[in-house]
């Protein structure tokens, strides 16, 4: 019974770990860094996920504290790394604090979302 | 004629083999922006397709036996509300033999979701089938059917000043096991005491054993601190990346007579379990201390650990999607 349980969670671990890129995406980090502060304005945010995501379903959002949105572009994935999604700002944010709201679709479709705050110094 | 009650073998489930009914497991969750992790002690409000092989646990029964127990669940959904599962278990008892506990069937439905609180309702009923386990190591010979309640709350919603207390997630559990109705109570003649030699007139003692199986209330909770909360969503932690994965927690579970005692001497029982959950993408290893919380609990601390495996990331497209999908 004991071998026959180990065997089989063997099996379904190797499988787990062959299989790793397909599974919720979590945030790994992120640039500007979670909670983190920024001595100036980044040109875009940058998040990488424990998955790769699919572009077209996933996004980032910006917003000041005011809650007030800040443009962006499009969303994209690093062409060396789809789990890092790229959103470019379209301007220079101006010191303060700002909230980034993220939305993930892995490639097997979960999806996932979350939100951080960062902060750029006077 | 005098009559003798004891326990039966509910209460003996109570004070043997309390702590294996925490060896049951159960599934994952997502709502907004929190995941809830599997946990041991209770379920969770959530209803995926999941698997843990095994579940393993060691602890000191309160009579001193020591238990082994390895268990496994396979929880599949239906749709992507309704799910079933089913679990078993294998016990080693010393001294005392070995053998499987009652099979456990159950269902659960997710009733209700707040994405921006993080919480999540679900509910749900377990079976635990009588006389399919053996009864040297304390499987009951009667059903018991549990209702339950599964609640989990994130507290990312608390304000900036407050956000270092976001990575805590509290789940919940409470459910009434109700013994199979036609043996609530179980009477039965002894004359192993009638002797004929000794009572010529062919008059003789008889011991009539009432049989009594409580209604227990299952209850338990959890205390979560989610480390990959804090870094996807309070601050980034800098170090190793398995510390990104680690969600440190306190389970606590308990059950409570509060139905037919009738001077069994049942009483509340459980376990106070603080440990570790490492959470993988398509897996997750568990381990904790087993902490009685009174002598009929049990006797020393003990251990539970589980591997668990998320079959909705592990088989998207088959075995880990629901049978009835819009997707």
């Amino acid at each position: 019974m004991k071998r026959a349980m180990l065997s089989a969670a063997t099996l379904l671990l190797a499988t787990g770990l062959s299989s790793a890129a397909m599974a919720h995406a979590v945030l790994v980090k992120a640039v500007p860094p979670v909670g983190g502060t920024v001595s100036a304005s980044p040109a875009d945010i940058r998040i990488t996920f424990s998955e790769g995501v699919e572009p077209r379903f996933s996004k980032i959002s910006v917003a000041a504290a005011d809650g007030r949105a800040i443009d962006t572009g499009a969303a994209a994935v690093d062409p060396a790394n789809p789990a890092i999604l790229i959103v470019p700002l379209k301007t220079a944010l101006q010191p303060g604090s700002y909230k980034v709201s993220w939305h993930a679709v892995s490639v097997d479709t979960h999806s996932t979302q979350g939100n951080f705050s960062f902060t750029v110094k006077p | 004629m005098k009559m003798k009650h004891r326990l039966g073998l509910a209460g003996a489930l109570a004070s043997a083999a309390t702590l294996g009914w925490v060896t049951s497991v159960f599934s994952h969750a997502i709502v907004g922006d929190r995941i809830f992790p599997v946990t041991l002690a209770i379920d969770d409000p959530g209803v995926a397709d999941e698997v843990s092989l095994p579940t393993f646990a060691r602890f000191t029964n309160a009579d001193g036996s020591i238990e082994s127990d390895y268990s496994f669940e396979f929880d599949k959904r239906i749709t992507e509300d309704f799910g079933v599962s089913i679990a078993d278990t294998w016990t080693h008892v010393h001294p005392g033999g070995d053998g499987f506990q009652n099979l456990v069937l159950g269902a659960k439905y997710h009733l209700f979701s707040d994405a921006p609180h993080e919480f999540m309702v679900s509910v749900g009923v377990n079976v635990n089938v009588g006389g399919t386990g053996a009864a040297r190591v304390g499987a009951a010979n009667f059903s018991t059917i549990t209702p339950s309640i599964d609640f989990g709350k994130g507290f990312g919603d608390l304000p900036d000043n407050l956000m270092w207390l976001r990575p805590i997630a509290v789940t919940g559990q409470i459910g009434i096991g109700f013994p199979d109705p036609w043996k609530k109570t179980v009477a039965s003649i002894d004359t192993t005491s009638c002797d004929v030699t000794m009572a010529p007139s062919g008059i003789c003692g008889v011991d009539v054993n009432t049989t009594h199986n409580p209604v227990f209330l299952d209850w338990g909770l959890t205390f979560q601190y989610s480390l990959p909360y804090l870094n996807a969503h309070v601050r980034q932690i800098d170090g190793p990346d398995f510390l990104r994965s680690l969600t440190p927690i306190v389970e606590a579970a308990f059950q409570s007579p509060i139905a037919n005692l009738a001077g069994t001497g049942a009483r509340t029982t459980g376990t106070i379990n603080p440990g570790i959950i490492y959470s993988a993408d398509t897996y997750q290893f568990t381990v904790e201390a087993m902490v009685p919380i009174n002598k009929a609990s049990g006797k020393h601390v003990g251990v539970i650990a589980q591997l668990h495996f998320f079959l909705d990331d592990i088989f998207p497209n088959s075995l880990g999607k629901p049978l009835f999908s819009e997707h």
